[in-house]
This record gives structure tokens, C-alpha cells and sequence, in this order.
């Protein structure tokens, strides 16, 4: 999934070295994520949930409320809310690479990668917490 | 990276061709879908919370700024799907025996399609 992407003019060096096939390993996982899912989550979050209606909003914050409270959802979620920020920060990665930082792409490797890291230990304490 | 050479090049060189520019906005569409994602973490924190927390964090959703940010993270995650299902036929070529399996069809079977499905499985869930 990962043809041409993330490669703008300037290109995107060998993946052999330096481990690069892994982060587009999980690039191509995560945008298929986030593709699925993100769309659908925003409509939730942003329209459905905050309904006019006091009692259609009630109903509906108890069967979000359910579902998220399912551990297979809560396994699922984390799934797909983890693989979507590495492919995010991938993404940004990369657009600061093509916007003049490409001399420095392997010290964004850690600001990048573990700001991802540190929202999917966020996002399991949270899911553990629910 | 040693060893190659890149042509240099200004750093607003997306500005120079349509192609170019839709790449760029392609890309920031992971700006915004990293901080949607945040904004969703957030509202599972507030379900753990209790009912009250929740309820207080979904009121503060229904307002107009919390919309229109909602509006900006909902084009920018359906831009990033349309993108990235269109490329489907490129990056992950279907083979049905020696056939390849037409690029339109493929876009149905492995990216619009489940898209749809699980996108209406979410919704009819909240809304039921």
C-alpha cells in the first residue's frame, strides 16, 4: 500500500537500511486503520454522540458507553488507534523530511515514532481504565 | 543516506504543480487524523470517567467549535480513505489466476466496501 507514498520529489532512500521497511510496514497497516475506522469515529464523536435531543443523547452515550466497554472492542480499538498514529507520525515524518528536514531523518526517527509510541501507551491505560 | 544525491530543492517546492500540492494536502490529512485521534482517546478517557464525566465531555462536544473541528478531521479522514483505497490497484494488484482483477473492482472489494460496512456497523450501533 505504501507505492509512492511518502516520496516526493527528493525520494525515499533505500528501505534495506536503516530499518525503513518496518516503519512502512507499519504505515500500510495503520492506513488501512484509519481509512476504515477514523471516518466513522469522527461521525460518531462529532455529530452522533453530541445529539440535540437529551434523551437521544443519553441512549446513545449508554450503547457508546457499552460497546467501548467490551474487551474484544477494547483489543480492537487499540488495534486500530495505535497502528493509526504510527501511520500518522510516519506521515509527518515524512512531510518534514520533503519540507527541508530530509538531512535529519533519522533524528526525527524519535521525536516522530515516540510521540506515536507514548499515544498508544496512552490510549491502553485509558482502554484498561474503562 | 550517504552516497546519493538529491537535486536541491526549495522547500515550498509543492507549490510548483497541482500534482505536487495534492501529494502535500494528501499528507497533511495525518496532521489532522493524529490530532482527531487524540480528540478520541479523550472521549473513551471521559467514558471512563463514569456517566457523569461522559456526559459533561459529549455536551462540550455539541458546541460550534468542537463542530466545525469535528467538520475539518471528518474531510481530512475521508480524504485519507479515498487516497488510500484509490491506490489500491497499484500497491496491492488482485490476481485472479493469470486475470488481474480490474482496478475500479478492486477499489470495491478491498477499500470502499469494507469501508461502507464498517462504517455502518459503527454508526447503527450509536444510533439504534
Amino acid at each position: 500500500m505504501s507505492a509512492g507514498s511518502g516520496t516526493g520529489p527528493g525520494g525515499g532512500g533505500p528501505a534495506r537500511r536503516s530499518g525503513e521497511a518496518f516503519w512502512w510496514a507499519l504505515f500500510s497497516a495503520g492506513g488501512v486503520m484509519a481509512a476504515l475506522f477514523v471516518p466513522a469515529f469522527v461521525i460518531v464523536t462529532g455529530f452522533l454522540l453530541p445529539a440535540g435531543d437529551a434523551a437521544v443523547a443519553s441512549e446513545r452515550a449508554a450503547a457508546f458507553a457499552e460497546a467501548v466497554g467490551w474487551w474484544p472492542v477494547k483489543v480492537a480499538l487499540l488495534g486500530v488507534i495505535t497502528l493509526s498514529f504510527f501511520h500518522c507520525m510516519h506521515r509527518v515524518r515524512h512531510l518534514l523530511m520533503d519540507v527541508g528536514l530530509r538531512r535529519y531523518a533519522g533524528a526525527l526517527k524519535l521525536p516522530c515514532y515516540g510521540a506515536a509510541l507514548a499515544a498508544s501507551v496512552w490510549a491502553a491505560w485509558v482502554l484498561l481504565g474503562i | 543516506m550517504s552516497g546519493q544525491y538529491h537535486r536541491p530543492h526549495r522547500w515550498a517546492w509543492w507549490t510548483e504543480r497541482p500534482g505536487y500540492l495534492r501529494f502535500m494536502i494528501r499528507e497533511l490529512t495525518s496532521v489532522f487524523m493524529a490530532g482527531y485521534l487524540v480528540v478520541f482517546v479523550m472521549t473513551l478517557a471521559s467514558v471512563g470517567g463514569g456517566e457523569a464525566a461522559f456526559a459533561e465531555w459529549i455536551a462540550a462536544l455539541g458546541s460550534p467549535a468542537w463542530m466545525a473541528a469535528h467538520v475539518v478531521a471528518l474531510i481530512a479522514a475521508v480524504w485519507h480513505a479515498v487516497t488510500f483505497f484509490g491506490a489500491v490497484p497499484q500497491a496491492m494488484p488482485v490476481f485472479l489466476g493469470e486475470r488481474r482483477l480490474p482496478g475500479p473492482v478492486a477499489q470495491i472489494v478491498m477499500g470502499y466496501g469494507p469501508w461502507l460496512t464498517v462504517s455502518a456497523v459503527i454508526v447503527w450501533w450509536v444510533v439504534r
